[in-house]
């Protein structure tokens, strides 16, 4: 055993001993493409240009209005209950509940009706047929009476001062929509859940940090976020779904509408704990950001459009650069490799970016546990590496087949996620005049 | 301690005499509260001892568990001929039904209650004087109260010539505690109650019999509204288990067969349907008959018809489901549970309802109401989901002015269902406050008290229907046949001991008691239930009689035996009697261990005066 590591570092001294100028562009370059540590990174240098907005103020959250709390769920009868309970008691009270059963074929209406009886829910609507999130959203939206809807999951908790805190941000006459940290809640499901664990604790506080800070934030996560009822009805809620949540924040920014981050309201999902189910689950994201990107949305992109927006370009540009680039160049770079390097060479560069990115992750997740102020993510430490090769090889891999796929055969036209009636008319909805009620 | 004499307040009825123990008693609000159930038993003239707390503060404690301890210390000592009903007001009534010895039994023991109650004495006119001569009374008297200011307080009784007459004079008369048993081979016995109908002609095989003399097999009411008369006239079970025949055709609630022919018409066509009910009634033993026990009564009732007790709806009653043996029985769930534990009925589901909360009625209004003001102006509107933008909203959101079915989103036509939009489910509009919500609210009225409660409140009550188990009459009879002591009355232990002293004084002869109690520990109880019990101690008292002398009187008390052995020296008894139980042991199947007292002449004489 000590020989294979001894001859391993053998290899990698060798490496850096036979480094020249083009090989250390090559690792550049493959870094690039790897993965820039835009999160990490970016959080530096927002650390040290401005601190991030706490949205700290003396005013109580009913100052902005009534607020309703919407729940649309589909065979949530596990998990409906628990959700409904941890709003009952929040530092604030006095928001209505209103949940809708999207055509469940379990007991989530029966829990509900006996929750609406208990007092725990003010309105609780069944639809018979499955119309998919965006539409039982739309309905809840409808029988709510609030000024700002809190949008939630059937499978979300959230911390006792998580509504609270997410409509501080709402004070800013500039934000409309604010996103709260969706943490994974079940880490104890097994490796996957744990990377991904890992992956919301880096990506949702620093990445939505940054992103909000620059006015690039282009994400309410559909389990958890606030909308200002106006810019809700602006834009005639969601549209036909999936990715409806980016795709309702796209459409909100691109109607002037601002978006903000509150890091410390924090919310807990249930994420897959099976790799399949987790591939799966990525595979329709990344389809849903090309669609809606470059596809419903692609007007925006034209600058002879007038719905071209230019605070909407970074954001895209970051895209580009930042995903798309990388996610064709990395499979690329890894063929020239094969190609003009021997094995061990190739070897001892992967094991050098894989360590990069571990470190990468361990540094991620120290920052957002100081700025959660939640010590507890450093348990998740050991998983690091487990986590950093996941995401960053096979999950990649994963989005180079779902970008292949969605722009060669439209696949997103064919996920399953929203009904089939619904499925064809996934199509950019001109906002008309909402009807008043 | 005063003593005095009055009428009862609230009675309206000058014929009873009430001496009253009042010590310090604030008599005003008790009676108030006592006075339905006085009012029940006065009606009827029968003497009747009237007990509950005097001391003020324990009022609202003995109201529930305390009152049921009374109840259950004076069943103990009360003898069977003693009715006994507890009020809801801690007080407890006692119908002695003009029984001297239960009356001097009963005295005394209340008098050792702690707090000691509060006594009064309630009789008839016609039983004024009977009850005030009766010399136990004042002793037991003397032990509790002043006697003394007893006496001043005394005076005689209202004269019966006085009085008007009584209404129902079969009824309020003396009572027949035992009922001579009906010749079962001759006509069937028929009681008119209240009165028998004037006719030259009777059915064929009926013989009417007067109250108080032959036990009835036929019970015929010519009068509406008895029930109440007949349970007090006759021994209860005699009322529970008889067939009864209406003839009124306003009794049908208590009647097993109910016509509106009048006369002996009327009779010989009940008595044609009646007739298999009498003959399966002369197959049981007499005993059963005059037994106190309701699960007995129940069975002996339930053998007789042949059937088991089948609930009917009936919407004129409040808890809808009639029971007829309800009516019959205080505690009919009660009693029929204990049958059911036995395996002697099945129990099954009859029904569940739902009651109101506030008055038990079963009778509710069911009606849908909005969550929100509870009225019940509420539309039910469709919900339209357009597939197209996502769109999911009431109907009347999509209405346009024109009539179409226009998106308030996109503002596109909805044209076809299916296609461009489905109606994925319906939703509650009230009227009135506007309120939506999924589903209505599920309220209910009660139609006897008006209360109006949401559905998740009625109290849930189930109904049960019984059948007789294939085992009942052979587990009647055989209960009966082996026991005939069962349903005897319970021995007044003073008073045969007292008269034993009497008898034995005046002979001048020296006598010994033998006291045996057979399951002083419960265990044969346990093993074999009370049947065994009594089985045992009827064995027992066979082979008691045919060991000792022919002299010997042998009665049943409580707990066992009584031997009164004249011209016996304790200490002969003391000798012979390991023999004698190993006889009886030898003779009987049943392990048992009796604990048995031999008291001489003199402790027995000194037991009677003390009054023990």
């Amino acid at each position: 055993m000590f020989s294979v590591f001894s001859e391993f570092w053998g290899w990698v001294f060798d490496y850096f001993q036979s480094i020249t100028w083009p090989h250390l562009l090559m690792m550049a370059f493959l870094t690039f493409s790897l993965e820039l540590p835009r999160y990490t990174l970016g959080f530096i240098i927002a650390l040290i240009a401005k601190p991030w907005r706490d949205f700290d103020t003396d005013r109580s959250v009913h100052d902005l209005g009534k607020f309703s709390v919407i729940i649309a769920g589909h065979n949530e009868e596990d998990a409906i209950e628990k959700c409904v309970r941890s709003l009952d008691n929040q530092t604030v009270s006095g928001f209505e509940i209103i949940c809708v059963d999207d055509g469940s074929s379990d007991r989530t209406f029966e829990i509900m009706t006996r929750l609406e009886r208990e007092g725990l829910i003010h309105r609780a609507v069944r639809l018979e047929l499955r119309g998919g999130k965006a539409s039982a959203l739309n309905m809840a939206t409808r029988l709510a009476t609030g000024d700002v809807f809190i949008i939630l999951d059937a499978d979300s908790k959230l911390e006792v001062d998580a509504v609270e805190k997410v409509l501080l941000p709402l004070f800013d006459p500039g934000i409309h929509c604010v996103s709260g940290t969706v943490l994974c809640g079940n880490p104890e499901a097994g490796w996957v859940a744990k990377c991904q664990a890992i992956e919301y604790a880096i990506g949702i506080p620093l990445g939505r940090t940054l992103q909000g800070m620059l006015d690039q934030l282009v994400m309410v996560s559909g389990a958890f976020g606030a909308f200002k009822r106006e810019a809700w009805e602006a834009v005639g809620g969601m549209d036909v779904g999936p990715g409806e949540d980016f795709d309702l924040c796209m459409r909100i920014r691109r109607a002037g509408y601002g978006i903000g981050f509150i890091h410390s309201s924090i919310c807990y999902t249930d994420v897959p704990d099976v790799s399949w189910n987790l591939i799966r689950q990525r595979f329709r994201w990344e389809r849903d950001a090309i669609w809606v990107r470059f596809r419903k949305l692609k007007t925006g992109l034209n600058p002879f459009s007038p719905m071209f927006r230019v605070s909407e370009l970074p954001h895209t540009i970051e895209f580009i650069i930042l995903t798309i680039i990388p996610t064709f160049a990395f499979p690329l770079y890894f063929l020239w490799m094969l190609g003009v390097m021997q094995f061990e060479m190739i070897f001892g560069v992967l094991a050098m970016l894989s360590l990069y990115l571990m470190f990468n992750d361990f540094l991620g997740l120290l920052m957002s546990a100081w700025l959660l102020k939640r010590w507890d993510i450093l348990k998740l430490l050991p998983w690091v590496p487990i986590n950093s090769l996941f995401v960053g090889y096979v999950l990649r891999m994963a989005r180079l087949y779902t970008f292949l796929d969605e722009w060669i055969f439209s696949r997103s036209m064919q996920d399953d996620f929203a009904p089939f009636k619904v499925q064809n008319w996934r199509v950019d909805s001109t906002p008309g005049k909402f009807k008043q009620r | 301690m005063l003593y005095s004499r009055a009428t009862v307040n609230g009675c309206g009825d000058t014929r009873l005499q009430h001496w009253s123990g009042t010590a310090a008693h604030d008599g005003g609000t008790r009676k108030g509260q006592m006075t339905n159930n006085v009012t029940q038993i006065a009606t009827l003239g029968l003497p009747t001892l009237v007990v509950s707390d005097a001391s003020a503060q324990l009022e609202s404690a003995l109201s529930s568990s305390e009152t049921a301890f009374r109840v259950t210390a004076l069943s103990s000592y009360a003898e069977a001929n003693a009715q006994i009903s507890a009020s809801r007001f801690a007080s407890v009534i006692v119908d002695l039904r003009g029984s001297k010895n239960e009356f001097a039994l009963l005295l005394p023991r209340l008098g050792n209650l702690s707090p000691k109650p509060h006594v009064t004495v309630l009789a008839s006119a016609q039983m004024a004087d009977t009850v005030r001569a009766m010399p136990s009374v004042d002793q037991v008297l003397e032990g509790i109260f002043d006697t003394a200011a007893l006496a001043r307080a005394a005076v005689p009784a209202t004269p019966l010539e006085e009085l008007p007459e009584p209404e129902t004079p079969g009824i309020t008369g003396p009572q027949t505690p035992e009922l001579e048993n009906p010749d079962t081979s001759g006509p069937v016995q028929v009681l008119m109650f209240p009165r028998a109908f004037s006719s030259d002609f009777m059915p064929e095989d009926v013989s009417v019999v007067a109250m108080g003399t032959v036990r009835p097999e036929v019970i015929v009411l010519t009068e509406e509204g008895v029930a109440r008369k007949l349970s007090m006239s006759l021994p209860k079970a005699v009322v529970k288990a008889t067939p009864i025949i209406d003839l009124t055709g306003k009794n049908r609630d208590i009647a097993d067969y109910t016509t509106t022919l009048k006369g002996a018409a009327g009779l010989e066509e009940a008595m044609h349907h009646i007739r298999p009910l009498v003959d399966r009634m002369r197959d049981l033993p007499d005993a059963i008959f005059m037994t106190e026990r309701e699960e007995d009564i129940l069975l002996a009732r339930l053998v007789i018809r042949n059937s088991g007790i089948d609930p009917i709806l009936r919407p004129d009653i409040q808890s809808t489901v009639f029971v007829r043996e309800n009516l019959l029985f205080e505690d009919f769930e009660g009693v029929a549970k204990r049958l059911v534990d036995r395996k002697l009925l099945k129990a099954e589901v009859f029904m569940k309802t739902n009651c109101c909360p506030a008055c038990d009625s079963a009778r509710l209004l069911v009606r849908e109401e909005c969550r929100a003001c509870r009225s019940t102006n509420i539309n039910e509107v469709a919900i339209i989901h357009h597939f197209r933008c996502g769109t999911q909203a009431p109907e009347t959101d999509f209405k346009a002015d024109n009539g179409v079915l226009e998106c308030p989103k996109c503002m596109n036509r909805l044209d076809a269902f299916s296609v461009d939009y489905d109606r994925p489910g319906s939703m509650m509009i009230c009227g009135d406050c506007g309120n939506e919500t999924g589903e209505a609210a599920i309220g209910m009225q009660c139609l006897d008290c008006g209360v109006h409660n949401d559905a998740a409140q009625m109290k849930p009550v189930t109904h049960y229907k019984y059948t007789l188990a294939d085992t009942a009459m052979r587990t009647l009879t055989s209960a009966f046949v082996d026991s005939p002591t069962q349903a005897r009355p319970q021995t007044d232990v003073g008073a045969v001991l007292r008269n034993f002293c009497r008898e034995m004084d005046v002979a001048r002869a020296d006598f010994t008691v033998l006291l045996l109690k057979l399951d002083p520990n419960g265990d044969l109880r346990r093993e074999h239930g009370e049947r065994g019990v009594r089985g045992t101690t009827h064995l027992v008292e066979r082979n008691l009689r045919e060991t000792l002398m022919w002299d010997t009187k042998i009665v049943h008390w409580a707990g066992g035996l009584i031997a009164l052995l004249p011209n016996a020296a304790s200490s002969d008894v003391d000798a012979e009697l390991p023999g004698i139980i190993a006889e009886a042991r030898r003779n009987i199947a049943l392990n048992f261990d009796p604990q048995i007292s031999v008291l001489d002449g003199a402790k027995v004489r000194n037991m009677v005066r003390q009054n023990v």
